[in-house]
């Protein structure tokens, strides 16, 4: 391995990703209030070009990919960037393929949204991009895997912490999935193309902003607590575990379609079984707090994370609940969707990716925050964005599946069932606002912290000068 | 890359203002980790195994003996049943018209597709099945019956 030079900033490639993920987050919200919005008021932003390019079809790939590949597959890109050094005891291999990947996936993020506006699309949710960004993706990928394989393969470190497990993991899984996903829409077509496309749109999920996730809160947690990792044992079954049933997760969304009974069958046993990783995980994290409860009351990155865990046991808990038939006959297809995958990837590990930064964009910088009060406010707004993000689109959900069993389904009935969820589609743009404005203090946050480092660093250049 | 400021052990993460009391750890033994962690071995806690035990015994039994929901779904609705309640104040069984007209031999006049289109939304004065309260189920065995007039 070339020794890096001491002046070069051996965070340059994981700042590139924190601080582009920071741009998509702004971006990407902000798409999503403009879907709120249009739920309450169908002709929101409806004149001139917007017509087109701001329907409701096009923004919302729009929202969910800026949201999950822009924000947090460039913030989780970025913390793997800093973490496995840190737990290998070493630098990172390749930093100059590590930085070229950042611009790159700007690049593919950029290019990406511009094709949706201009109503590109594969139709395969999560995976909407055309084709010729999907290579890019993988291209870009299998590059970060090269640095953080080569990066683990040469540590000073003997043992392999939680962490990598679960990031090695995801790296491969990740690879696997999206060349997997996104080729049915051309080779495939009818059910078996949905089954490849849930496949996808569930493991990305749980494979890949999970697993990370997972790893990070095995990183943080005994950082923020200086408490030892509760268990060894339970971390290995976590991680088996979840290795083991997340994939079979796909078929449960075509639940009472047109699929195989034992199909069926395989989808939903592993959605089930599920809960086993998952509590392992908690019984982890909070076996790890055991004893420092007191320090959630001040400290704001620790907040962030336990509530992150704590959104991950709820979402956790409901996942396999829906995969039974008797409940998916009722929520598939409503409002209470979309309040369930809010949950793990903005309550769950969203908040995990805010915890990290807020931790560790300081350090890299060698600064303290900006704000610790900011840092509350961005909590509380969060916090309370999401649970009214989440209860009014579960109760909305919940009375739109029973209005349709009732035969609520068609024409007028369909449009009066639309009209009276109103109240619950305005509490949902409040909650919109509210994850904004979170989303602008935090950015504003880390963003003051960036520039007032930056300041200080050129300072302390002159008078060395 | 000097790596005094990640002594976790050190560091102050728990009390920010710079309290660090020493406290027994909660598990038994500790082994340093990579990157500075201790690693506990807790033993699984008994609630978790016992978690386990009953997932595995749900898998195996849901795995032997689910069905599909339209199988244990209520016996399917009755058409002739559905029709004398909602269709007969206007519609005669016969040829002689009432309100609407008579339906024998209506599969003669309508095709399925068509007679689908009518039940679901109406036709001149009669209101769309889904308006008098019926279900795709319903719908579908009340067609299926007028087909047979």
């Amino acid at each position: 391995m070339p020794s890096p030079s001491t002046k070069k900033d051996p965070y340059l490639p994981s700042k590139i990703y924190l601080y582009s993920s920071l741009f998509w987050l702004a971006l990407g919200m902000i798409y999503g209030l403009i879907l709120s919005l249009k739920f309450l008021w169908p002709n929101f932003l409806a004149f001139g070009p917007f017509q087109v390019f701001f329907q409701y079809g096009r923004i919302r790939p729009v929202h969910t990919n800026l949201v999950l590949f822009g924000w947090l597959t460039m913030a989780n890109i970025g913390a793997l960037f800093y973490v496995i050094p840190k737990l290998c005891r070493n630098q990172l291999s390749f930093e100059k393929i590590a930085a070229g990947t950042g611009i790159v996936w700007n690049i593919i993020v950029l290019a990406g949204t511009v094709a949706l506006t201009m109503g590109f699309t594969t139709t395969t949710e999560y995976a909407e991009w055309p084709l010729w960004i999907d290579v890019l993706v993988i291209l870009g990928m299998a590059a970060v895997a090269l640095v953080c394989f080569a990066t683990i393969a040469t540590r000073k470190e003997k043992q392999l912490y939680v962490s990598l497990w679960y990031f090695m993991g995801s790296l491969i899984w990740l690879i696997g999935l999206y060349i997997i996903g996104n080729l049915p829409y051309k080779l495939l077509s009818g059910v078996p193309q949905f089954l490849i496309f849930w496949f996808y749109g569930h493991n990305v999920i749980g494979l890949w902003f999970t697993t990370v996730g997972v790893g990070l809160i095995y990183y943080l947690l005994p950082y923020l607590t200086r408490n030892p990792l509760y268990s060894h044992k339970l971390s290995l079954i976590g991680f088996w575990t979840i290795a083991t049933f997340y994939v079979w997760n796909g078929p449960h969304h075509l639940q009472n379609g047109p699929i195989p009974l034992w199909l069926m069958k395989a989808g939903v046993i592993p959605s089930v079984l599920l809960i086993i990783p998952v509590w392992s995980v908690l019984a982890n994290v909070f076996g790890t707090l055991k004893g420092k409860w007191h320090a959630l009351s001040r400290n704001t990155p620790l907040k962030f994370l336990i509530v992150g865990a704590v959104f991950y046991l709820v979402t956790c808990l409901q996942g396999p609940f829906h995969s039974l038939q008797g409940p998916s006959s009722v929520i598939k297809f409503t409002d209470w969707v979309p309040g369930h995958a809010h949950l793990p990837l903005f309550g769950a590990f969203s908040f995990v990716a805010f915890s990290f930064m807020y931790v560790f964009l300081p350090k890299m910088l060698k600064t303290k925050l900006y704000s610790n009060k900011l840092m509350e406010w961005h909590f509380y707004l969060a916090v309370t964005g999401m649970f009214l993000f989440a209860f009014s689109t579960w109760s909305a959900g919940v009375l739109e599946g029973f209005a349709w069993i009732e035969g609520a389904q068609y024409g007028m009935q369909f449009v009066e069932m639309l009209i009276s969820m109103r109240p619950f589609f305005a509490i949902r743009a409040v909650a919109g606002v509210a994850m904004l404005i979170s989303s602008f203090v935090f950015i504003y946050n880390l963003a003051m912290t960036i520039i007032k480092a930056n300041r200080n660093s050129q300072n302390e250049e002159i008078s060395a000068g | 890359m000097s790596r005094d400021d990640e002594k976790i052990n050190e560091s102050s993460t728990v009390e920010p203002d710079g309290e660090t009391k020493e406290e027994e750890p909660p598990v038994h033994s500790v082994v340093e980790g990579s990157g500075g962690f201790r690693i506990g071995n807790a033993k699984v806690p008994p609630f978790l195994i016992v978690t386990y035990l009953v997932l595995a015994i749900w898998a195996f039994g849901y795995g032997m003996m689910a069905v599909p929901l339209n199988q244990t779904a209520e016996t399917a609705a009755d058409g002739e049943a559905i029709f004398e309640q909602s269709c007969l104040g206007c519609h005669s069984i016969t040829d002689e018209p009432k309100v609407g007209p008579g339906l024998e031999d209506v599969h003669l006049k309508y095709t399925e597709e068509e007679l689908q289109l009518i039940l679901v939304n109406g036709i001149g004065e009669m209101p769309s099945l889904p308006a008098l309260g019926l279900n795709t189920e319903q719908i579908k065995a009340v067609k299926d019956y007028v087909q047979t007039l």
